[in-house]
């Protein structure tokens, strides 16, 4: 092998080393705080909202224990992977994995109490919890008597 | 030695429908004895927990995980030993199983049949559905004598689509989950965490069955693992139990165990029982999910975890060669993640029944105190019928506005309904209790629960497994 492809080898792996790296052990809450500006930025969001809910989160540890280790790391890889030419192996798993992040956050706030109007700002309202406040499914009979 | 009418071995269903029809049938001075393995964790320390709140009691619960030795890795087994059984930890989903059910080896020539019929039980679902005050509609695919005691959960806008097209194979489903307030119950308000139900409405044994326990009649030691029992020829003498380390040996005239089809078959096989199918043809359903994604139907106003139950894979020909399935549509908060697409999405589950495999067993370990529980693999049935799902989705779907459908393949690794180890019969070489549920060489032993089930059908066992309690008892005494 010559010198100068063994260089670029060696290069190209240890990028490649470091991108995994950096992927493997990014913090799982960046990546959710990421995930949640993308997916919500069509509704009338502030970053503080989704602040005080990553806050909340983090105090009483509703984030990491949501998703199992493994889940967590197929989020990363796929986030970051994501392109419109392949798509990574377990595409649905992380799709609902996804939508599962941005649910909870969703549901943390306001936004499906008022219908989700996508023109009302959006306010956090505390983790969505059944056992802190029973009987708040949005989508229930409650909220929906004539559905 | 102590000596009483009847020992009852747990305090979950089998044993607690069986205690209600047994004390409302016999003597005002015969005497109980209930040994129950596990400690009593009110709801409220269960709701302290879940709540986050620290509760020394329910720390205190004996663990599911330190009770048996399981041989598999794919597969759970989930049950929670303490009084009350698995009500604590149920879902409360409450169909009945359909006629054709008790008789798949006649009509499609699989599995097993029943020794008894759909209409020898009927009586007995009515009076389980009035002790658990279940809630169901007025039209079901299988016939019933009397109304549900409590109306139904109110269907979503896309159950009420599926209902519109398939009538009475789309029902809202029925449930323990009150619909309104009853007895110390309250009303479901779809919380859909209903393991633990934050307002108290499901069903538990502890908020309605608990006076069973404080009868006169009855003594209960908790903390009592029974470990085999004490046999003299064939008849059955009593039973040995730990409690607090030490043993304990105690008489009786009749035995009934209630421990579930774990336990009950390894009190069996510690026994000495030879009945070559004791401990096999452990079997549970096989459930995987799938998405519906919609072009314009929001799927809103349902009630509770689970809205709706589809029978339009259940029953029919196609049993001769591949699972019958039941649809549960879910009405937990999930969304789908596309801006002003959010609640356009249902989430089904597809159950599949299989078919008792004697390779899957619970069997004698090197602890006399844990069973170990085997589990080599479900059956071909059910991957035959999981092999045309997509196209039994596509066409039963069709009809609605569907974008597009995503399943993920997954199955759960438990669907919690442990099914088939002491199986029911007419002889002792194709199973080991009668139609009474009484064992077919000890004529004074009852086993109780889903153990006893010759076939286990798609549906959830424990309506099922709570009517044939009441019956054997209402049978015998
Ligand atoms: C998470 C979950 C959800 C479920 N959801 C549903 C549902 O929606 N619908 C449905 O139909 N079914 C459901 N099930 C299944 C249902 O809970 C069981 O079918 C039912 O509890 C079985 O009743 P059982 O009385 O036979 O056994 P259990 O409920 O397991 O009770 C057994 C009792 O025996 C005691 N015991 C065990 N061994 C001994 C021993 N050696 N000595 C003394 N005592 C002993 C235990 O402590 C317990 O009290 C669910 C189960 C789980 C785990």
């Amino acid at each position: 092998m010559k010198r100068r492809n063994f260089i670029w080898l060696l290069t190209t792996g240890a990028a490649g080393v470091a991108a995994g790296g950096y992927i493997f052990f990014e913090n799982f809450e960046v990546l959710v705080r990421k995930i949640i500006i993308k997916d919500t930025s069509s509704l009338s969001i502030s970053t503080e909202e989704i602040d005080k809910y990553l806050l909340a989160s983090r105090e009483n540890k509703s984030l990491v224990n949501a998703l199992p280790f493994s889940n967590q790391q197929l989020l990363k890889w796929h986030y970051h992977f994501d392109n419109p030419l392949f798509s990574l192996p377990y595409n649905t798993k992380y799709e609902i994995d996804r939508s599962r992040i941005v649910g909870n956050f969703l549901l943390s706030t306001d936004f499906f109490i008022n219908k989700m109007d996508a023109t009302t700002p959006v306010k956090y309202i505390g983790i969505y919890d059944p056992y802190q406040k029973p009987c708040s499914n949005p989508f229930s009979n409650l909220f929906y008597p004539d559905a | 030695m102590e000596k009483f009418d009847l020992i009852l071995v747990g305090t979950g269903f089998a044993s607690s429908f069986f205690l209600r029809k047994y004390l409302e049938k016999s003597p005002l001075d015969n005497r109980v004895l209930v040994l129950e393995r596990g400690i009593m964790c009110p709801y409220t320390e269960r709701l302290k927990a879940a709540g986050g709140k620290q509760s020394d009691i329910f720390e205190k619960r004996v663990k599911t995980g330190d009770t048996f030795i399981n041989d598999s890795e794919d597969k759970v087994w989930m049950f929670d030993p303490n009084f009350g059984g698995s009500s604590n930890c149920w879902t409360g989903c409450t169909p009945r199983f359909l006629p054709n059910d008790f008789k798949i080896k006649s009509l499609y020539g699989m599995g097993q049949d029943w020794p008894i019929s759909y209409d020898e039980i009927e009586p007995y679902y009515t009076q389980a559905e009035e002790i658990m005050m279940i809630a169901g509609p007025e039209i079901t695919p299988f016939p019933r004598s009397k109304p549900y005691p409590l109306p139904p959960q109110t269907l979503s806008s896309v159950d009420k689509l599926l209902q519109d097209k398939y009538k009475e194979l789309y029902i809202s489903q029925p449930t323990a989950r009150a619909t309104v307030p009853t007895g110390k119950r309250n009303a479901c308000c779809t919380s859909a965490v209903c393991g633990l139900c934050p307002v108290n409405s499901k069903f538990t044994i502890e908020n309605t069955l608990d006076y069973l326990y404080a009868d006169k009649r009855v003594t209960i030691r908790y903390g009592s693992q029974v470990h085999h029992l004490l046999t003299e020829n064939d008849t059955i003498k009593g039973v040995a139990y730990k409690y607090n380390g030490k043993d304990y040996e105690v008489n009786a005239e009749i035995v009934a165990l209630g421990a579930n089809a774990i336990f009950n078959a390894h009190i069996l096989l510690n026994s000495g029982d030879t009945n070559p199918k004791t401990g096999k043809g452990l079997c549970e359903q096989r459930g995987t999910f799938a998405y519906l994604y919609f072009k314009d139907i929001d799927n809103v106003g349902g009630s509770s975890i689970i809205t709706a139950n589809g029978y339009m894979l259940y029953d029919g020909d196609h049993r001769k060669n591949e699972a019958a399935c039941i649809i549960e549509s879910s009405n937990i908060p999930f969304i789908r993640n596309e801006p002003g697409k959010w609640r356009k999405i249902a989430r089904l589950k597809f159950v599949f029944e299989d078919l008792p495999d004697d390779n899957n067993k619970v069997v004698l370990s090197d602890n006399f105190l844990k069973p170990g529980v085997q589990y080599a693999k479900h059956t071909s049935y059910v991957d035959k019928a999981m092999k045309n799902l997509k196209g039994n989705i596509d066409k039963i779907f069709s009809f609605l506005p569907v974008e597009k459908i995503e399943m993920d393949g997954y199955f759960q690794k438990s669907e919690y309904h442990i099914c088939s180890t002491v199986r029911m019969s007419d002889s002792k070489e194709e199973g080991v209790v009668d139609k009474n549920l009484i064992h077919h060489q000890y004529r004074n032993l009852f086993i109780l629960g889903s153990g006893v089930y010759p076939s286990i059908t798609p549906a959830n066992p424990t309506l099922t497994l709570s009517a044939l309690s009441l019956m054997a008892a209402d049978k015998i005494f």
